[in-house]
């Protein structure tokens, strides 16, 4: 057997070599980080969140901890950092931005791929959208259909779609939600 | 190469078949029902298990009658902030394809939706919303059919998680709390049974006297401990229900041991 001939010193070394590897592995995992372009922030919080707060964040769907694509709302989930309660007050900035950064980061490298051709096919072969449009496994089922004012709201954000356009086509589909 | 006899494939087939139909089994549910209290010292009634969430057990994957389309538990809150179910109120479901459906609370502020009550729909189009006497419900009912699946009581392991739970009605940060309505927000044209006179609560300890019953196949309930006078009334689907005629409430007797 090498080294380790007396046992506690032997238990030492290896108590330190693997608080060693943990701190290492943090640092290396700090230094990995990388970063990728997402579509407008501003459009998604000022008109694209509210739909799919209204239409995908219920309780019983979206609005879960355990879900990947997780979404706070007023009226479902609220965030941990806030305090606030299911149908209090109203979804507040923070709730907003990390629903951004939920869909952003569901598929991040794909997402790029989409911000950097506007107006591109890439958008749909988003896991986002083809489950949204009931292309892949999704337990809500279909909840968009291509082409609807939903799928213009949110694809036409991802498309980089103009403000004006993105916004008439939420609103026109949260008010036919029923 | 020599075949099996038809014996051993037949017992092979029955087999592989037996596997595949233990591959429902799912955790999520299976996690929901291992932590329900246990059963009422009485059993199984309409009146049972108030504020649970009902459709994990009254469904095809756990097999328990009748499989319900929605079901739920209707409350008021005591000035001393306890609950109180709910009874001789219409529970009204809409859902995405203009489909209604009622259903009357019974003694235990308990409500349900059977499968067999969707006549002639095979399941609701769902998102659904929901009314309760005057209320409307904010959000959309995206594919939960408990609504004690969201409406989630307060309990130790949720307080202990999470600080913010409001300790009488269970609101929080991931529950709306129980379903919670007034008597000024139950209009008469929405209630369908006696004047509720509450008996059931959520610590439930022993069926009081109860209202007669009204008139209707709720049955005439005299109070005490609960019985055919507590069935849910229901009816359902088509936008031109009324559910007028359907059973009331029954009496609001008792609904002993509510846990």
């Amino acid at each position: 057997m090498s080294g380790c001939a007396i046992v506690e010193p032997c238990r030492l070394r290896v108590f330190v070599g693997i608080v060693g590897l943990v701190l290492g592995g943090c640092q290396d995992g700090l230094k990995d980080t990388r970063t990728f372009v997402c579509p407008p922030r501003a459009v998604f919080e000022a008109s694209v969140s509210e739909l799919m707060e209204r239409r995908c964040g219920t309780l019983d769907c979206h609005g879960n901890d355990y879900r990947p694509l997780r979404i706070y709302s007023e009226n479902g989930l609220r965030s941990p950092r806030e305090g606030n309660r299911t149908a209090g007050v109203a979804t507040t900035d923070a709730e907003r931005e990390d629903n951004y950064v939920s869909l952003c980061a569901i598929e991040p490298e794909q997402m790029q791929k989409v911000v950097s051709s506007p107006g591109g096919s890439a958008v749909n072969t988003l896991l986002l959208v083809r489950k949204a449009r009931g292309q892949e496994g999704h337990k809500g089922g279909k909840v968009f259909n291509p082409f609807d004012d939903a799928d213009k709201c949110v694809v036409g954000w991802l498309r980089g779609d103009s403000n004006k356009s993105v916004s008439a086509a939420c609103e026109s589909a949260l008010a036919k939600l029923p | 190469m020599q075949t099996l006899p038809k014996t051993a494939r037949w017992w092979v087939s029955s087999l592989v078949a037996i596997a595949l139909s233990g591959c429902s089994f799912d955790p999520v549910i299976a996690e929901r029902i291992e932590k329900l209290p246990p059963e009422d010292p009485a059993g199984p009634s309409a009146l049972h298990r108030p504020g649970q969430p009902c459709v994990d057990c009254h469904s095809a994957y756990e097999g328990a009658k009748p499989e319900f389309a929605m079901a739920g538990t209707l409350y008021t809150q005591n000035p001393d902030l306890t609950l109180k179910g709910v009874p001789g109120v219409f529970v009204t479901i809409f859902d995405s394809a203009g489909g209604t459906s009622k259903a009357c609370t019974n003694a235990a502020g308990n409500f349900f939706v059977t499968k067999e009550d969707l006549q002639g729909v095979a399941d609701y189009a769902f998102p659904l919303t929901v009314q309760v006497g005057s209320r409307y419900m904010n959000s959309l009912v995206g594919r939960e059919r408990s609504c004690a699946g969201c409406h989630v009581l307060a309990n130790e392991e949720r307080i202990a998680q999470d600080p913010s739970v409001d300790k009488a009605t269970g609101q929080g940060r991931s529950s709306a709390g129980a379903i919670l309505i007034s008597a000024d927000e139950i209009p008469d044209s929405e209630r369908c049974g006696p004047a509720p006179v509450v008996t059931a609560t959520v610590t439930g300890a022993g069926g009081a006297a109860g209202a007669g019953g009204a008139a209707g196949t709720g049955g005439a309930g005299t109070g005490g401990s609960g019985g055919d006078a507590t069935s849910a009334a229901t009816t359902s689907v088509s936008a031109s229900s009324t559910g007028a005629t359907s059973g009331g409430g029954g009496g609001a007797g008792g609904a002993g041991g509510a846990p």
